[in-house]
């Protein structure tokens, strides 16, 4: 059976439901800044536990020249609905790629219908 | 136009909602802090309890409501409004998640984006998220 096709911004995802509550959001077809940033499919952006409505785990943030960081979530989510919303304080990295500052950051993942 | 006329709602099952949930707690989206209540029947509202300067000065003041709509007691639909001194207010319609319990609410829809002119000339995904302190 195909699996199901999530959107999130411009890019596309596969949500990977694990043992237990082990949930992770990977990427399926990647936005064109993302693929210059080295993300390709199957990259993992999320990784996080769930108890069904609750998440919390880790996000990624990708930069060529900076590697790759990872950054706390937290979340409500519905598979059965097709929704998933993430935030967290999402680090903002300055041309040094050290990080500066913080900013509250939300995501919306929605099941491709 | 007039408040909460498109507003819509879900079928409430009374036992995921014995009681009111109304406490103290503020509520933070963004530089706004926000109380939320729960009635028996599932309404949620979401009133401004202190405005950040930018929404003040489009005439936004505590006790104003953000945001009505309808909880089964996790999934939530409603309106939102949209605050513009010069243009009015415009509601749009959003849909979202409540744990009222852990104090965390996230809300989406489609945004009208008014020009200058007050006219929606598009709209544009908009995701809002409420903590409780």
């Amino acid at each position: 059976m195909a699996q199901q096709i999530w959107k999130g911004g411009d890019s596309t995802f596969q949500i990977n439901q694990g043992y237990g509550q082990n949930i992770e959001i990977a990427f399926e077809e990647p936005r064109v800044g993302l693929i210059n940033e080295g993300v390709a499919r199957e990259t993992i952006l999320v990784a996080a536990q769930g108890d069904g409505k609750k998440i919390s785990g880790t996000s990624r943030l990708f930069r060529r020249d900076c590697g790759v960081i990872e950054y706390d979530v937290s979340s409500l989510y519905d598979i059965a609905q097709g929704v998933i919303y993430l935030g967290g304080k999402m680090p903002v990295r300055n041309k040094q790629c050290q990080i500066e500052k913080y900013q509250d950051a939300i995501m919306m993942f929605s099941a491709v219908q | 136009m007039p408040m909460s006329e498109t507003a819509a709602t879900i079928p409430v099952a009374p036992a995921a909602l014995p009681s009111p949930l109304v406490d103290d707690r503020a509520w933070r989206y963004g530089d706004s802090t926000f109380s939320v209540s729960v009635a028996n029947n599932g309404k949620v509202s979401v009133v401004f309890k202190e405005v950040r300067i930018g929404l003040a000065q489009e005439g936004v003041e505590p006790g104003i409501e953000l945001f009505s709509g309808y909880s089964d007691g996790f999934h939530v639909n409603g309106t939102a409004p949209l605050f513009r001194k010069d243009c009015g207010t415009l509601q749009y319609q959003v849909k979202g998640l409540l744990d009222y319990k852990s104090g965390d609410m996230f809300l989406s829809g489609a945004m009208p984006v008014r020009n200058k002119q007050c006219a929606v000339e598009k709209t544009q995904d908009a995701v809002l998220r409420f903590q409780a302190q």
